[in-house]
């Protein structure tokens, strides 16, 4: 049997799947090419599903930490609901329901996560975070600069002459993107890559610059200044869609490529390539990735990179334009992200916004009035992902009771009292979008859950029914443990959307109503003038930023050490063998991604006497990794690589290492500014 | 041609997708895989493309391992050109592994038989693609209609064979000489001025491919070697042995046994004679079995017939050429690739030896000592351990030694030659084993690095020669 399905992990291509049934069990997952974004094929993540629902380690039942030796028993789940219950009954007496953090990550997609929600509220309220561990900045950025966060189909990308990949990696993190991008090279495309790593995305292109960390926006301005100079500007493009061009071009004055070049560290000769060819080529697309906006002035760097198409009018047009984020099939949230990670502190009149995502450890530690006392986690592993691991596992434990939802026992769940065991995407239906291709889809059941496993919906419905709380309430709803029910909620969050149902869904992938192709063809600007706002006021009413996107240090800069920090870039990039600290536990994962390992170039490597495959200590003054390390003789000397994701008792939990603190704009996580030293083990 | 794998080096990205979709397809428990993803220039050497190779089978027209077979459980489908391994024919002698340069053929341990990739003959048969084709996210790997063409022409990694490989590479479009990179170190100094060859010398053999084979794993099939050799000579020279003479076939049958000891199903070495039209194994098998017989009935039964000496030497000498042509079909590099196993010499100059004929030793010896010493100094100037020490053991105890004493000594010290021959021999058998390079593509890769890196001979036509500053100035 073939049941068609989608992938929900939080990624770019959220694969539409034919899921091979054989007995009520999950044999193999083939591509389902109905999905033009992701028709080809699946990545190893997605295939390896297959061994994820089945995996001996997955938890099958409500654990419950026995004592202080680490270990966990099983437990009912009336016992599991009746302890909750009890906690949460005491708490909301002794310190209001406020004392509670609701925490929730990036883990699986679906609209049946809203139902977290409507228990909370149900509740009385609780504690949330704002802001967001992955993109806020870049699309605070974008929102500020074009008015929304929306760019050109996919495949749209076939049509591009220049494309820029502007610190991302789509062979690791958007395979997908991989065959439009080679498509475009045969069809007499060029290909720029702009990375201190050579990754494999850059072996297609045919000049790589490598730039220091966080110094991306004066690259840009740089740029600017030489496309301005030799008036190699869209003029007609600039006076009718771009405010603030004079503006800008005054200041782009201040940064010559020679100051461009003695910031980034980047030859002067390629940053008069990329001018020239950005200068020469139209249509030209940037893809921006999410790393290079994880730096306390990158939502800034975002908004200079975006005015170089702004001025070269490489906007709203086939092939050209600002690939960073496609929220064409969010239609079923109030507010669009990324406002909807800001503050207000009560929107709802009960929950209170206060722990900033960025700083959960911190801020955790710190809250009064009420003090939290329970966290409760879901689709979300906070220890190892979270900036400053250490202060993160300190705030958890500082805390009176913790719940955490999963699939597995990971570093977040290991800290927990009760342990509940999670479905994986095949046990229940759920409707998803995506952010890079425009297709929502119907992520449809495919088998039951195990015995011992309930879906949240119904984790939630069970603790509403204990709790005395009315799970049909008209504003907040929980359904009912049935299909029927799902379904049936589901079809109320999919009325009010234009053409959309579960019957049109379960014929395939829906592309979003009003879908644009080419986003902005039609040149309005959703921002405050109507045009692309290079000089953005609300940059300096929200976020006291300059309105223009100037350029300065990132707050952990190698030009301005700090004795007591290192004088080497800790980048920690995704991998294409996970999705954050998702799949590494897995057989079929770990044979390909092996072991934690620090990757240094020779020349960083000889002055510490560091060879390959020596084991080293990765350390600053937040906390320290021991590794091994790998040799890598295209890397920028003075940046330092190792992949996130992997679990401390793996080694290589990159987030010891990493600060809790904000990017400039959109409370976004700056945890890339990340300097450390390294030294070898003896 | 028929249909095969169709492969595009410039879209693969080495995201393993194919390797996981065949074993989730296959129920291949990892590490065991029938795909392998092969990675050229891992570290990212300047100047060198990094580029992948997704390779399985490639269901040749003339397949090595269908030839080789001995128990013949390698066979190719007319019908779809699948070669396939039938589990219940093999006995795990790992022969198929070793002649196949595209290194499909593995072991699976559970089962104590060789497995390899099916072309998802299942599938084909439901009109399905194989899995690994149908998972490629970037359109990389293919199933078709192939053309002719020699695959190893246009990648790193691919070996030169003559097996007709049904794998068709697209041609590298991209720059033979990977991204133009533009860093600056930290402290503003160019990194650019570091050229390959500098940085490549002590890095470019930082991953190197793991052996095929090692010594300790073929212990057996050193002691069957080195026996027989003795075994065959001792018979020869029947005259002058101090012991029972029946204790040779005896012991002819022991190595025998012995050598089946590497076996996974050791139940089914029966099945060894089965491919005796076609593979050196069976043949060889066949051949020995007929000398310890032979010998059998000339030491035992006729010891004055010449026609049962005559069979039994023909018969042993016979099974000493087929060892050494064991050995032939398997693709090797290095020096190690031209040089036989030289058992039937050896066994000759045994015979020469034990049967007190110096001069004849000593021409020999002096032939044998200098293939030697030649192939040790290519093995030197190959940039591997020549291990010396054990050369000048090998030299001077197994052939000078034996020489000098047979010309010159005493008789009293006859036993110090045989005794000198016999460790030299030991020495020489271990170091075939030991340094034997066989061909696989990640072999074919380390050495393709090399020479890009300008280690090891002219460099290949992927890799760039693109001045390490380039076209980008500073200024």
């Amino acid at each position: 049997m073939i049941v068609n399905t989608a992938c929900p992990r939080n990624c770019y291509s959220t694969c539409s799947m034919r899921v091979r049934v054989d007995d009520g069990r999950v044999c193999a997952i083939e591509p389902d090419a109905r999905n033009r974004a992701t028709a080809e094929g699946l990545c190893l993540k997605g295939l390896s599903h297959v061994e994820r629902a089945y995996s001996e380690e997955r938890i099958l039942h409500p654990l419950k930490r026995a004592g202080d030796s680490g270990r966990f028993v099983e437990i009912s789940w009336d016992e599991a609901i009746d302890t909750i219950a009890g906690v949460l009954e005491r708490l909301k007496i002794e310190y209001g329901p406020r004392s509670v953090l609701f925490y929730a990550g990036s883990g699986t997609k679906g609209l049946l996560n809203d139902v977290a929600m409507n228990f909370w509220r149900l509740f009385g309220g609780c504690t949330r975070t704002y802001g967001d561990l992955c993109w806020p900045a870049g699309l605070e950025a974008t929102r500020l600069t074009l008015g929304d966060n929306k760019h050109n189909a996919p495949w749209d990308l076939e049509r591009a002459k220049l494309i820029v990949l502007w610190g991302k990696n789509p062979a690791e993190t958007n395979i997908h993107q991989m065959p439009f991008i080679e498509n475009a090279l045969a069809r007499g495309g060029r290909l720029v890559v702009i990375d201190p790593r050579r990754t494999q995305s850059a072996e297609g292109a045919e000049l790589l610059i490598q730039p220091r960390p966080g110094t991306d926006g004066a690259l840009a301005l740089g740029v600017a200044r030489l496309l301005i100079d030799a008036g190699r500007i869209d003029r007609d493009f600039v006076k009718k869609h771009v405010l603030g061009f004079g503006r800008f071009r005054e200041m782009a004055q201040s940064i010559g490529p020679g100051d461009a070049s003695a910031i980034t560290g980047v030859p002067i000769g390629a940053i008069c390539q990329l001018a020239e060819l950005l200068g020469t080529i139209k249509p030209a697309s940037i893809i921006a990735g999410f790393g290079m906006q994880r730096y306390t002035n990158s939502a800034q760097t975002m908004r200079a990179i975006i005015a170089l198409l702004a001025v070269t009018g490489n906007v709203g047009k086939p092939g050209a334009g600002w690939i960073y984020a496609n929220l064409q099939t969010h239609l079923f949230d109030a507010v669009r992200d990324p406002l909807a990670f800001y503050p207000p502190d009560e929107p709802d009149g009960t929950t209170r916004v206060s722990i900033s995502t960025a700083r959960l450890g911190s801020d955790l530690l710190a809250a009064t009035d009420p003090p939290v006392k329970m966290i409760w986690v879901e689709r979300g592993n906070p220890v190892t992902q979270n900036p400053e691991t250490h202060t993160v596992l300190r705030a958890l434990r500082a805390l009176d009771f913790r719940v955490v939802v999963d699939q597995f026992l990971t570093d977040t769940a290991r800290e927990a009292d009760i342990v509940l065991p999670a479905k994986t995407f095949f046990e229940q239906t759920d409707v998803i979008s995506a952010y890079w291709h425009p297709y929502v889809q119907l992520k449809r059941k495919v088998v039951d859950p195990p015995a011992g496993v309930k879906p949240e919906t119904e984790i939630y419905y069970l603790l509403a029914r204990r709790l005395g709380l009315r799970t049909d309430s008209a504003d907040a709803p929980i359904p009912a443990p049935t299909e029927g029910a799902i379904e049936a909620y589901l079809a109320r969050r999919l009325a009010g959307v234009d053409g959309l149902s579960l019957e049109k869904l379960g014929q395939g992938p829906v592309l979003a109503p009003r879908f644009e192709e080419v986003a902005f063809a039609d040149r309005i600007f959703p921002t405050p003038s109507g045009k692309i706002e290079i000089y953005s006021a609300e940059a300096r009413e929200r976020w006291g930023c300059d309105p223009l996107p100037t350029f300065t240090e990132p707050a952990e800069s190698a030009r301005s050490p700090d004795p007591s920090r290192g004088g080497l870039y800790l980048m920690t990039p995704n991998t294409k063998n996970r999705i954050h600290s998702q799949f590494n536990n897995l057989a079929l994962i770990r044979q390909v991604s092996g072991r934690p390992r620090l990757t240094i170039h020779p020349n960083d490597a000889r002055p510490r006497q560091i060879a390959d495959g020596t084991r080293v200590k990765v350390f600053n003054s937040r906390g320290s990794l021991e590794l091994d390390a790998r040799l890598d003789f295209s890397l920028k000397a003075g940046c330092v690589v190792v992949e996130n994701g992997w679990w401390i008792g793996q080694g290589g939990a990159v987030n010891f290492c990493s600060a809790g603190r904000e990017t400039d704009m959109g409370h976004g996580a700056a945890f890339h500014d990340n300097l450390v030293e390294v030294e070898r083990i003896d | 041609m028929g249909k095969g794998f169709i492969f595009d080096p410039n879209r693969c990205t080495g995201c393993h997708a194919c390797q996981v979709a065949c074993q989730i397809e296959n129920r291949i428990a990892p590490p065991r895989a029938w795909r392998q993803v092969y990675t050229f220039n891992a570290r990212r050497f300047r100047n060198i493309p990094v580029l992948h190779l997704s390779m399985t089978c490639n269901h040749c027209a003339e397949p090595a391992c269908v030839e080789a077979c001995p128990a013949r459980a390698c066979s190719k489908d007319a019908a779809t050109g699948a070669v396939t391994i039938e589990r219940s024919r093999c006995m795990g002698c790992n022969y198929c592994s070793w002649v196949c340069a595209y290194d499909a053929p593995r072991f699976d341990p559970a089962l104590g038989v060789m497995e390899k990739c099916t072309l998802c003959g299942h599938r084909l048969e439901k009109d399905l693609l194989p899995a690994c084709t149908v998972a490629c996210p970037t359109g990389a790997l293919a199933f078709g209609r192939v053309t002719e063409g020699d695959p190893s022409a246009t990648l790193p990694g691919i070996p030169e064979t003559d097996l007709e490989p049904a794998l068709a590479v697209e041609p590298i479009r991209r720059s033979e000489s990977g991204p133009l990179c533009t860093a600056f170190g930290p402290d503003g100094s160019g990194i650019d001025e570091i050229g390959p060859t500098e940085e490549g010398r002590p890095g470019h053999r930082l991953d190197v491919a793991p052996a095929k084979i090692s010594l300790p794993q073929e212990w057996s099939l050193l002691l069957f070697t080195a026996a027989a050799a003795l075994i065959v000579a001792l018979t020869a020279t029947a005259g002058a042995l101090p012991f029972d003479p029946l204790l040779l076939p005896g012991a002819a049958l022991a190595v025998m046994v012995s050598s089946a000891f590497h076996l996974g199903r050791k139940s089914r070495v029966w099945r060894a004679h089965l491919n005796w039209r076609r593979s050196w194994l069976s043949r060889e098998i066949i051949f020995f079995c007929l000398f310890a017989g032979s010998a059998a009935l000339f030491l035992g039964v006729f010891p004055e017939s010449t026609l049962c000496r005559a069979a039994a030497l023909l018969a042993g000498f016979g099974a000493l050429w087929m060892i050494d042509s064991v050995y032939h079909p398997i693709p090797r590099d290095g020096p190690m690739g031209a040089y036989s196993a030289l058992v039937l010499p050896n066994g000759i100059l045994f015979t020469a030896l034990l049967g007190r004929f110096a001069l004849l030793l000593a021409l020999l010896a002096a032939v044998a000592a200098c293939f030697y010493i030649r192939r040790k100094v290519l093995l030197k100037r190959s940039g591997r351990n020549p291990r010396w020490s054990l050369s000048l053991l090998r030299v001077g105890a197994g052939l000078v030694l034996p020489a000098l004493l047979l010309l010159f000594g005493s008789p009293d010290l006859y036993w110090w030659a045989v005794g000198g021959a016999l460790l030299g021999w030991i020495i020489d058998r271990a170091e075939f084993y030991a340094e034997m390079e066989i061909v696989t593509p990640a072999s074919r890769m380390d050495a393709d690095l090399g020479r890009c890196l300008g280690v090891g001979g002219p460099r290949p036509p992927f890799g760039g020669s693109r001045s390490s500053v380039g076209e980008i100035e500073n200024g």
